[in-house]
């Protein structure tokens, strides 16, 4: 399954695709604690095109959003036009919990402040 | 009805979704539809196979799909420990991310996206039916 970043200054975006299950998120899960532990400070990262996100795949983005919050980082969403990913995030509270966008600039300028 | 049985492993819980995908599409489930019917099988499947126990490995977990002309329902059997997710308390929803607890998602998930939800143990087995409103 398919994860990746970019570096530019302080922030990077880490940008995953395909099924979020639990198959899906145990293939990522070394990478992604890897790529979002605290290099950059500011980690934005884009779920537009994950098809599927289960409770699994949650737990992971909030385990990796806690540890960079420990590290005095920060972890942004973005989930685009994708209703399904943010339906499932909002139905879980974790869009109170991570700041959620719906492009990357809004998640750049937010960082920027 | 469409049927399917697989081992209550972590390793076969992708089978079970790529023949709910066959089975919605062939009759015809809308698409949004078929993705809350994915999600809520995909939750009540790990929920099995992380916390039903030795015991819910001792039988295949059996699973069929049936449409009405109102909704699409799966029912999942398995022989695992005994758990009623239509009466067990979700979690109150974490204020920060201190707080927040990895695990407990999948109850509010399956609760959120299914419109109807029934569970009765029967013969030694948690027989689990959600349901879709179409």
């Amino acid at each position: 399954m398919p994860i990746n970043f970019k570096d530019s200054d302080s922030l990077r975006l880490i940008t995953i695709d395909g099924r979020l299950d639990s198959a899906g998120s145990d293939e990522i899960a070394t990478r992604f604690s890897a790529m979002s532990s605290g290099a950059k400070p500011s980690v934005i990262v884009d779920l537009s095109q994950v098809s599927f996100l289960s409770s699994i795949g949650i737990r992971l983005i909030i385990q990796n959003a806690k540890s960079l919050q420990n590290k005095g980082g920060k972890m942004l969403l973005v989930t685009g036009d994708n209703e399904h990913v943010s339906g499932t995030l909002e139905s879980t509270g974790i869009s109170s919990l991570v700041p959620i966008f719906t492009n990357i600039q809004l998640a750049e300028q937010a960082i920027a402040g | 009805m469409a049927t399917l049985a697989i081992n209550a492993d972590r390793s076969e819980v992708r089978a079970a979704a790529d023949w709910l995908h066959e089975v919605t599409h062939q009759h015809e489930v809308p698409q949004n539809k078929a993705i809350a019917l994915d999600q809520c099988l995909d939750e009540v499947l790990m929920n099995i196979v992380m916390h039903g126990g030795t015991s819910a490995t001792n039988s295949p977990v059996h699973l069929s799909f049936e449409l009405t002309q109102k909704e699409a329902a799966i029912t999942v059997s398995d022989s695992g420990k005994p758990f009623d997710p239509v009466n067990a308390p979700t979690k109150p929803r974490p204020m920060s991310l201190d707080e927040a607890e990895p695990g407990g998602l999948g109850l509010s998930i399956i609760k959120g996206l299914s419109n109807h939800l029934n569970y009765e143990f029967k013969d030694g087995r948690n027989v689990l039916t959600f349901a879709v409103a179409i």
